[in-house]
């Protein structure tokens, strides 16, 4: 029976510590905002770019990246955690479950939002894009308020920047709303994500066991 | 004056207090993770965590995962009462103290 002669400084360090530690759980790993972001990115991109070429079957690119989207998010959700991964070894905190939760509230909030605009022909303007950088902020700015990742709170910024420009000028911006869509999402998921991902790696360091208890 | 005479001495101890702070802020962690983060031994760990889990602070579940035996740890509503309760009779030895 070991006889602990703590101190009440000795207590409140302890405690402190360890919440401190247990925090550092509570960290985001970056590679769902990456392969997100860049699949985003590029359906935009090459969505414009056939635009331009005048090229056959434009919008075919949205097909494709729906299917895609639709294996990246029932993979995420079922198999691996690509937005909250914590680190080795296993932990659950509240913020990861709660966060996970929010994630497939955004995501099946997103697909009702494509599937009513493709089934009602209602995506001719394209001025949907602008709801979906709303909802993408919506999402990067809860997201980063937990992870206490204020990049991604700015690339909520941006992206409502985005919208609200879309819903302005989508008349005037024609076919360039995808390159506004492209520039919001390569600065508020691409650029925060590839951050996130260094920030991780070098969280995922052994920590310093120099206070053996 | 009589030191922590109100603390609870199952939590006035280092390591299961530094247990008791790790579980208080996570809903459950893997043995594994509190020996990581308490930097202390699997055997002392064990003992400490099986007299929390008598006092009825937290509850251990093992189970297997990827064909390894995992053993989950998660605080319970007493464990969660007792770090409140220890927290406030030491703010208040340490306000007497000043």
């Amino acid at each position: 029976m070991e006889k602990d002669q703590l101190s009440g400084t000795d207590s409140i360090r302890i405690i402190e510590q360890m919440i401190g530690r247990a925090k550092e759980e509570e960290i985001d790993n970056g590679i769902g905002w990456v392969i997100w972001g860049w699949m985003l990115f590029l359906a935009s991109i090459i969505n414009y770019v056939m635009i331009v070429m005048d090229a056959p079957n434009k919008y075919i690119i949205w097909n494709i990246f729906g299917i895609a989207a639709l294996v990246f998010v029932v993979y995420s959700m079922f198999v691996k955690q690509f937005f909250t991964t914590p680190k080795k070894p296993r932990v659950k905190t509240y913020t990861n479950e709660l966060v996970n939760r929010m994630g497939i509230a955004f995501f099946i909030s997103l697909l009702v939002m494509v599937l009513g605009n493709y089934l009602s022909g209602a995506n001719q303007t394209g001025v949907n894009f602008g709801y979906l950088l709303l909802l993408y902020g919506f999402w990067m700015y809860i997201h980063g308020s937990a992870f206490r990742f204020n990049l991604l709170k700015a690339g909520a910024y941006v992206n409502w920047a985005g919208a609200l420009i879309i819903f302005l000028w989508y008349q005037e911006l024609g076919k360039n709303i995808l390159l506004v869509h492209a520039a919001c999402v390569a600065l508020g998921y691409i650029i925060p994500g590839h951050i996130a991902q260094r920030r991780f790696g070098m969280a995922n360091r052994p920590i310093d066991n120099s206070t053996e208890l | 004056m009589s030191e922590f005479k109100d603390l609870d001495p199952i939590l006035h101890s280092q390591l299961r207090l530094a247990v008791i702070s790790l579980l208080v802020s996570v809903k459950e962690a893997e043995f594994t993770f509190l020996r990581e983060k308490t930097s202390s031994t699997a055997g002392n760990l064990s003992v400490q965590l099986q007299k929390l889990k008598e006092a009825g602070y937290i509850e251990i579940t093992k189970q297997f995962k990827d064909n390894y035996p995992q053993t989950m740890c998660r605080i319970t509503k007493n464990g969660i009462r007792a770090f409140e309760e220890y927290v406030k009779n030491l703010s208040e030895y340490l306000n007497l103290g000043k």
